[in-house]
């Protein structure tokens, strides 16, 4: 019977870390509010969110009411939803390759996305058309790469990756044509900001615009988080297990793509996040992606706050996400490698 | 009705005939032994089982059922696949592992419950290996991940198993583990086993341990003969399908009597080597 | 454990709901600042920006801006400024405290609370800033009035300090300068009008860097086109990237100007030792001039200094026939008269070398 005592403790260990799970966000998201350049103090913070939620108005500046409720609140929520998108993105995506050294970069989504939001820029000087594009071209650049991948039918997990890489940089090029085309003093410094990567110019309306294909990507991939394991097995195990590979494989490229796509057209192109994150997850609640696609949502939301707190603290300026994203992932990176011995998984 | 009937099945590659003609049947409780080289269609004809190919010519049906008619999940709650040792996959735990074979079983969106992870340890200490299910799957050896492959195959409550090469890459006595185990499921569990090997001694194993058995000898892509053990595995057909001259052995073994195996002694056209392999013979 | 399954997914609608909470109880933060009384002024891109009347904080995320604020008088209220800023030795000699300002921008976003840590009443922004619309949102959202500072050529930079004379309540000073600046062009112009074309000297300007250059409709143009130079630039297609226009080492090559000017530290030198360089007319004849360099680069193209630049040019490009201009004269009355600093001999002839007048990042 002891193996079943075992059980029930670890059973015990995940229920206390689901609560963690849910509520490290909700905590990471209220820090962000107590912090920042600009001096508010933590009353004034706290009366603030009491105005806000109960509409009673408090005595405290504007200018800190705006501060702690429009910009720091929004985007704390931001990078909540970006950092949980792309880090359960990449945990699909890996566990559906079966390969660890994937994520939704991979497949061309940010690049589409990038390509999109150029062509908006250049086309039409309306936001929600830059949006409108750049969710179109990232679901363009993903089925692009399926189309590669289907060309060779007996390997298509390679040749998806392959499809993937060769779409991501036919793409980079057009964004580089895109801005050479573009009119140098109106319309490619908006280009380049926006393929920068950054939560400074977080909104309510920007958490609008990318609420809607995140929580249907990442919901939707919650509720296929044990056809993943499945899937994870190969195409004829998967399909001897009673999947309908093609059909849960399109599912789960849609749903991360849907995820994706709402992140980058908000927030630029954040690396790293998709790829190390879902790490982090299996070195704590293992592998089996009934856990693991919860737990990289939280960490991913938790991580993208964090270093984006860093990031517009660590100087006056704001430093670019993806510096930092990268500083901090690739030297984790070459660790889990290590760990691991490259081929643990 | 057979449990199994395949008619007139044929399937190619682009460039190749992999499967020319099959018709066999099989019944309940029966383990069919696929044997011939490799290359000879076993594993295609398996693949076709499973759904994994769509079918070119032919017909097959499962308890009088057309295969088309089967949706990916009805098939998979009627047919199960040990396939050969897995590569490397995500280290689950063994107990994750077993409980994918209740995944037909489970709804589109949904994770099994309660029910399902009891039928899985059911399933583990059925075959034996209970403690093993908080160990890592990928830190198991080869012959223990083919012991939690057959019990998530268990416990995919299927009447049919397919198993393709399960005792591949194995050692002497892990083979014969695994060998053991598939006997005890055929008998306890009242299951019908379809087994493509390279080994046809396999068939004579499970015919001296009580299983009703038969044999289909293929060669490329097509069928030889299909028959008891003692009928299809005799000397001239060894050395037509393998191209190996052997010699077949009774063994008297204790109470459950004799047991056949077959010896081989050299490849039939390569002659320096007889002189060696007569010395020793 | 289906219902606690239940429970889990619960949970997590819950924290997905509270996540789009805030979202629809946004926009109600009041339009109560105390208003002060203020002058409407138009900046360089036509906007009408209402500029308070009193200011005692100002933040200039542009570099020019800060030139041109410190050169109104106003330096001292500088408080918010871009990293280039500070690496102006000249001006922050003149005007030390412009190096305790925040940083709220080095390349990228603005970080809006460093920003308000300086509590600016007014903000100059440059064109890029201001085109995306994002960056302008926040300064809207917490009441900053911005003023977006663009120029391209002699006039536009005219109108600049003009808008920025009324915007700080300095339109003499303003006026000042740019009678100045038009007193130097039209010294120079009379003069190069007696210059024979045959006479007049072919020349290439590096910008920042060896093959960076000049191209129609900016300000080195149009400096250069006064001071009777053949910019060779100007005819050719140029490779534009990041805002910046490069010329291939071929088509300089084919150019083959008689004079190089350039306005960074070490770019000479390199131009001079470098192989690939050593055909070239100006090499041969060791024609390649570093400009001087005071508060800003002279002859950059969002330089303050481009009234001197044009009669140092002029003296440099032909000799014979400024003989009797004194660009260091003019250059020590310009920083005496704009910037009220009795600028040292030692001092102005570091400016005139155009050596170490900046610091390093």
């Amino acid at each position: 019977m002891a193996p079943l005592e075992i059980s029930q403790k670890k059973q015990s260990t995940q229920r206390i870390l689901s609560v963690v799970f849910v509520l490290l966000p909700l905590v990471f998201i209220v820090i962000t509010m107590f912090i920042g350049r600009y001096p508010v103090s933590a009353q004034m913070v706290i009366d603030t969110v009491w105005s806000k939620v109960t509409g009673i108005p408090v005595a405290v500046p504007d200018i800190a009411q705006t501060v702690v409720w429009d910009i720091r609140l929004p985007r704390a929520i931001l990078g909540a939803l970006v950092g949980g998108a792309l880090a359960v993105s990449g945990a699909s995506l890996q566990g559906l390759f079966h390969n660890p050294l994937v994520d939704s970069g991979i497949l061309g989504v940010s690049s589409g996305a990038g390509f999109g939001a150029a062509l908006g820029i250049i086309l039409f000087d309306n936001v929600v058309m830059i949006y409108v594009l750049s969710f179109i071209f990232s679901l363009t650049a993903v089925f692009f790469s399926y189309l590669i991948g289907r060309i060779y039918s007996t390997v298509p997990n390679i040749m998806l990756v392959l499809g993937g890489v060769i779409v991501s940089s036919i793409f980079s090029a057009l964004i580089s044509f895109l801005k050479y085309v573009a009119d140098p003093f109106d319309q490619l410094p908006t280009i380049v900001f926006w393929l920068m990567g950054s939560l400074a110019n977080a909104d309510y309306r920007e958490i609008s615009i990318s609420l809607i294909p995140i929580l249907v990507g990442t919901l939707g991939l919650f509720a296929l988080r044990w056809r993943i394991n499945v899937l994870s097995l190969g195409d004829k195990e998967a399909r001897s297990l009673g999947l309908n590979t093609r059909v849960y494989k399109m599912a789960v490229v849609v749903c991360t793509t849907l995820a994706t796509a709402g992140a980058v057209s908000v927030s630029g192109i954040i690396g790293w996040i998709g790829l190390v994150i879902p790490h982090i997850g299996r070195m704590i609640v293992g592998n089996d992606n009934r856990y693991l696609i919860p737990a990289s949502m939280s960490i991913g939301a938790c991580f993208l706050i964090l270093i984006d707190n860093v990031g517009r603290m660590l100087t006056g300026s704001e430093l670019p996400l993806s510096i930092l994203t990268a500083l901090v992932g690739g030297p984790f990176y070459v660790y889990l490698l290590k760990r691991t011995k490259g081929g643990g998984w | 009705m057979h449990l199994i009937e395949i008619q007139d099945l044929s399937f190619a590659y682009p460039q190749l005939a992999a499967l020319q003609d099959i018709s066999l049947h099989m019944d309940t409780g029966e383990a069919l032994c696929l044997v011939g080289p490799n290359g000879c269609g076993k594993t295609t004809l398996l693949d076709h089982l499973i759904g994994a190919h769509s079918m070119q010519k032919g017909r097959i049906f499962f308890e009088g059922k057309d295969f088309r008619k089967l949706r990916t999940k009805e098939l998979a709650k009627r047919i199960g696949y040990v396939p050969q040792s897995r590569r490397n996959t995500f280290p689950y735990r063994v107990l994750d592992f077993v409980l994918m074979g209740r995944t037909p079983y489970t709804g589109v969106f949904a994770s099994p419950d309660e029910n399902d992870r009891q039928i899985a340890l059911d399933a583990l200490e059925e075959i034996g290996i209970l403690a093993f299910q908080d160990r890592i799957f990928t830190q198991l050896s080869g012959g223990e991940r083919q012991l939690v492959i057959l019990a998530r195959a268990l416990a995919q409550k299927t009447p049919l198993l397919l198993m393709d090469e399960p005792t591949a890459h194995l050692d002497f006595a892990h083979e014969l583990m695994v060998l053991e185990t598939i006997v005890k499921m055929i008998k306890t569990q009242n299951l019908s086993v379809m087994m493509a090997t390279h080994f046809p001694n396999h068939a004579f194993y499970l015919q001296s341990n009580g299983v009703p058995t038969r044999v289909v000898m293929m060669k490329q892509g097509k069928i030889l003969q299909i028959g008891q053990p003692d009928e299809v595995l005799t000397v001239p057909n060894i050395e037509k399908v393998f191209g190996v001259n052997s010699r077949i052995l009774s063994i008297q073994n204790g109470q459950s009597g004799g047991m056949k195996t077959i010896v081989p002694v050299k490849t039939a056209n390569q002659s320096e080597r007889m002189i060696i392999c007569d010395k020793i013979g | 454990m289906r219902q606690n399954r239940l429970k889990k997914q619960l949970l997590i609608l819950l924290l997905m709901a509270s996540l789009i909470l805030p979202a629809c109880s946004s926009g109600q933060s009041s339009d109560q600042k105390t208003s002060v009384p203020t002058t409407l002024v138009s900046d360089t891109h036509g906007r009408e920006v209402a500029v308070p009347n009193e200011m005692d904080s100002i933040g200039t995320l542009f570099a020019v801006a800060g030139h041109i604020t410190t050169m109104l008088g106003e330096g001292e209220k500088i408080t918010a400024i871009s990293n280039g800023l500070r690496r102006d030795k000249l001006l922050l000699e003149i005007c030390p405290s412009i190096g305790e300002s925040v940083i709220p921008k080095v390349s990228g976003s603005i970080n809006i609370e460093e920003v308000l840590t300086a509590d600016p009443d007014l903000l100059f922004i440059d064109s890029e800033i201001a085109t995306f619309e994002k960056e302008t949102a926040k300064f809207d959202k917490l009441h900053i009035p911005y003023f977006v500072v663009d120029f391209n050529s002699i006039v536009e930079q005219q109108f600049l300090v003009q808008q920025m004379g009324i915007a700080l309540n300095q339109e003499e000073e303003a006026q000042a300068y740019n009678d100045f600046y038009t007193d130097c062009i039209e010294r120079v112009e009379r003069i190069v009008a007696t210059i024979p074309m045959e006479k007049r000297v072919r020349v290439y300007h590096s910008v920042n860097e060896a093959t960076r250059t000049d191209a129609p409709d900016t300000l080195p143009a149009d400096w250069l086109t006064i001071v009777g130079a053949i910019n060779v630039s100007l005819d050719d297609p140029l490779e534009f990237t990041d805002n910046k226009y490069f010329a291939s080492l071929e088509q300089i090559m084919m150019w083959n100007p008689d004079v190089i000017l350039v306005n960074e530290d070490g770019v000479d030198e390199y131009i001079r030792t470098k192989d690939q360089w050593q055909t070239l007319n100006a090499v041969i004849h060791d024609r390649v001039y570093l400009m001087p360099n005071g508060i800003s680069r002279w002859g950059h193209p969002t330089s303050i200094e481009t009234p001197l630049a044009i009669l140092w040019t002029a003296k440099t490009l032909y000799p014979d026939y400024f003989e009797d201009l004194n660009v260091e004269e003019a250059a020590r009355t310009f920083y005496r008269e704009f910037f009220e600093y009795e600028i040292s001999d030692e001092l102005l002839q570091q400016v005139m070398i155009g050596k170490g007048m900046r610091n390093i990042k």
